[in-house]
């Protein structure tokens, strides 16, 4: 599967030359929280609201903020020719939207509860539970916007939700059901995602430090990212998606398994569907919430697959962690470190922590590189791995896992 | 590989308003019984670890009763599917007692709520409950998120070569979300799918997609139409009536962005 096309917008900026380059400077996208009303001493990814502009007209039924995200987004890096492009050749009904969040438009309900008072105890009538609240209201929005007719849903995982798309693309793609695929995924900050870490003592009171000794939780943040998949043959310019490890921990609703279990299972089957080694990947991008368990569980894991050899790094101290987002956020930072030749070393991060015996790294490092992975995990015990390769002769491009 | 794909239905799970399990909902689609939509009280998923089983929302006891009334009657060993979750709408419950919490002015959100909050949750809960490393998927296309659950556990099926475990499920929501979404009564449906024949297989279901052009198929009793139209996992109801009937027929579900979906039943 080729990944043809990729557009992220976050914290650092609207388009991929805006994360690239912040990474570069090494200048982090995380600020002092002055969402909304939230009332949290901790740091957030924000995008301002001024570049969030309402919806095309012909898509105000599914305004909100998660979308504004989602609109802003599509219109970098030229991703609207490019799917016009894809459209001409393929057909509108033979490219699906399989797409991640974690929140869609919750933060539109929030609001709505407040004017209860106003409406007798109901939601004011202009509330649209469809086009917000509702998860489906993304990959409706992805649709409409480019007037797709193909296969569409959403995948809602928690944080690995934009992670697991790109099996389904595969999968859906080697089915027939579709030719071509736009993946991705959208959240967007609310006070649901606030309030809810703050309630499980997961929010960090400064700027998150993945795998530091001294972390103490996560900087949430709102991201969007897409990509288009297609099955073209590779160019040795090309990046391609080789194998999408998926597993379930089984073992605790909002902690993840110690010795990251689960975290191995995928990574070893995206190994597998790559048809290659461990030490044939030059770079992990990692999970790195910069929680406690987190960074322990998912360390354990590439320290007993990997051993103390491949530079590993988490990119969240730049973007915040975009839980829904987190999947194609880190797997288009994956893949913007191949084609530019850089690992992105860790930001905030000052003592590594001495309990996690991986390569961990710290600085920004020039490497020339033909496989990556990305990882994301999230509640529930879901747990999702992509490889990524460039300039290789690999082309496992029907999804299936490697006998 | 050529569309349609061919899965086995081996065995299946239901629960939900006027449905016990699924023999009994075989008779109401047979019109052996009468459909009353009265609501059963959920079962407490003894299988769970007390801790666990103490955190269940309605919307995971919901999914959990049917996905265990599938499996129990497949003799499948239960750590060894693939599952894909479907809902539209998840907990109505637990996203309107956050949304009140943060309508207050203390905004103190419960842990277990919060976490229970994510559209996974019941796949959450089912990994602990069946110590089911496999991989497992949550799903959401508003109306068509039976749909949507079908195309995509037929693709897994069939391209993992795995047994797949199809849940899909859907509850009404409490007031206020009940005024701006309406879901009647509460529906759940659990398919065990393989994409190989085995003498369990009850029939065949090949699974294309179609144009707007083919009408939906509907349930030949008012009640259960009425049903089915008002309750998204109970859009799988006129497949399960062709199942129960032994019917072969063309099943026709609307699907996202105009399209359908064609599932070509053949019973065995």
């Amino acid at each position: 599967m080729n990944l043809s096309k990729f557009t992220l917008t976050n914290a650092l900026g609207a388009g991929n030359e805006a994360t690239w380059s912040a990474i570069v400077a090494r200048r982090s996208g995380l600020s002092r929280c002055v969402f909304e009303t939230a009332d949290i001493d901790t740091f957030v990814g924000q995008v301002p609201d001024a570049m969030l502009l309402p919806l095309r007209a012909d898509l105000s039924n599914l305004e909100c903020r998660n979308n504004r995200l989602a609109q802003l987004c599509l219109q970098q890096d030229d991703f609207v020719e490019t799917i016009k492009g894809a459209i001409a050749k393929y057909g509108a009904d033979r490219i699906g939207v399989f797409l991640g969040t974690s929140t869609s438009g919750i933060f539109s309900t929030e609001l709505a509860y407040r004017e209860r008072e106003k409406h007798q105890g109901a939601l004011p009538p202009n509330f649209q539970y469809a086009g917000t609240q509702n998860n489906y209201s993304l990959a409706a929005f992805v649709s409409a916007y480019f007037g797709l007719r193909g296969p569409a849903f959403v995948v809602s995982s928690a944080c690995s939700s934009s992670a697991k798309v790109f099996g389904n693309a595969s999968r859906m793609m080697a089915a027939g059901f579709c030719d071509a695929a736009i993946v991705g995924g959208v959240d967007s900050l609310c006070l649901t995602t606030l309030y809810g870490f703050q309630s499980l003592g997961l929010v960090s009171n400064q700027p998150c430090r993945p795998y530091d000794a001294d972390r103490n939780g996560i900087s949430i943040a709102e991201a969007a990212g897409f990509a288009l998949l297609e099955k073209t043959l590779p160019s040795a310019q090309d990046i391609q998606v080789l194998g999408v490890g998926e597993s379930s921990d089984a073992y605790h609703m909002s902690s993840p398994h110690p010795e990251g279990r689960g975290a191995q299972k995928a990574m070893r089957e995206a190994l597998a569907q790559a048809r290659i080694m461990p030490h044939d990947i030059s770079y992990i991008n990692l999970h790195g919430t910069a929680t406690k368990t987190n960074d322990a569980a998912e360390g354990a894991a590439v320290a007993a697959l990997f051993g103390q050899k491949t530079p590993a790094s988490s990119t969240k101290g730049f973007t915040g962690h975009t839980l829904g987002a987190a999947g194609i956020t880190e797997i288009a930072i994956a893949a913007l470190a191949l084609q530019r030749g850089m690992i992105p070393g860790s930001l905030n991060t000052k003592t590594l922590d001495p309990e996690i015996a991986i390569n961990y790294q710290l600085n920004n490092v020039p490497s020339d590189m033909h496989y990556v992975m990305s990882n994301s995990f999230g509640f529930g015990g879901s747990n999702c791995s992509v490889v990524l390769g460039m300039g290789t002769n690999n082309s496992n491009q029907n999804g299936k896992p490697a006998p | 590989m050529k569309t349609p794909l061919r899965v086995y239905v081996e065995s299946i799970g239901v629960f939900g308003t006027g449905f016990e399990s699924w023999t009994q909902a075989a008779a109401i689609l047979r019109g052996e019984q009468l459909f009353a939509a009265t609501d059963f009280p959920l079962p407490s998923p003894e299988w769970l670890p007390p801790a666990e089983r103490r955190r269940t929302s309605d919307i995971i006891r919901l999914a959990l009763c049917a996905g265990r009334e599938a499996l129990t009657a497949a003799n499948q060993a239960i750590t060894e599917t693939y599952t894909v979750f479907s809902s539209s709408g998840g907990s109505g419950e637990v996203i309107h007692q956050i949304c009140e919490s943060l309508a207050a002015p203390e905004r103190e959100v419960s842990p277990t709520r919060f976490h229970n909050s994510v559209h996974n949750a019941p796949a959450g809960y089912w990994g602990i409950a069946t110590r089911n490393e496999w991989p497992s998927t949550s799903l959401c296309a508003h109306d068509a998120s039976f749909a949507a659950g079908m195309l995509e556990a037929t693709a897994q099926a069939v391209i993992c070569a795995q047994p797949v475990l199809l849940l899909v499920h859907d509850l009404r929501y409490p007031e206020p979300l009940n005024g701006v979404r309406a879901v009647m009564g509460l529906f759940s449906v659990a398919l065990l799918l393989r994409s190989t024949k085995t003498s369990e297989a009850k029939c065949s279901v090949e699974v294309s997609i179609a144009t707007n052009e083919s009408s939906e198929t509907v349930v030949h009793n008012a009640a259960l139409e009425n049903f089915r139209t008002a309750n998204p996992a109970a859009r799988s109801l006129p497949l399960l009536a062709a199942i129960a009937n032994r019917s072969n027929e063309s099943v026709i579900l609307e699907n996202v962005n105009g399209s359908r979906l064609k599932l070509d039943v053949h019973s065995l």
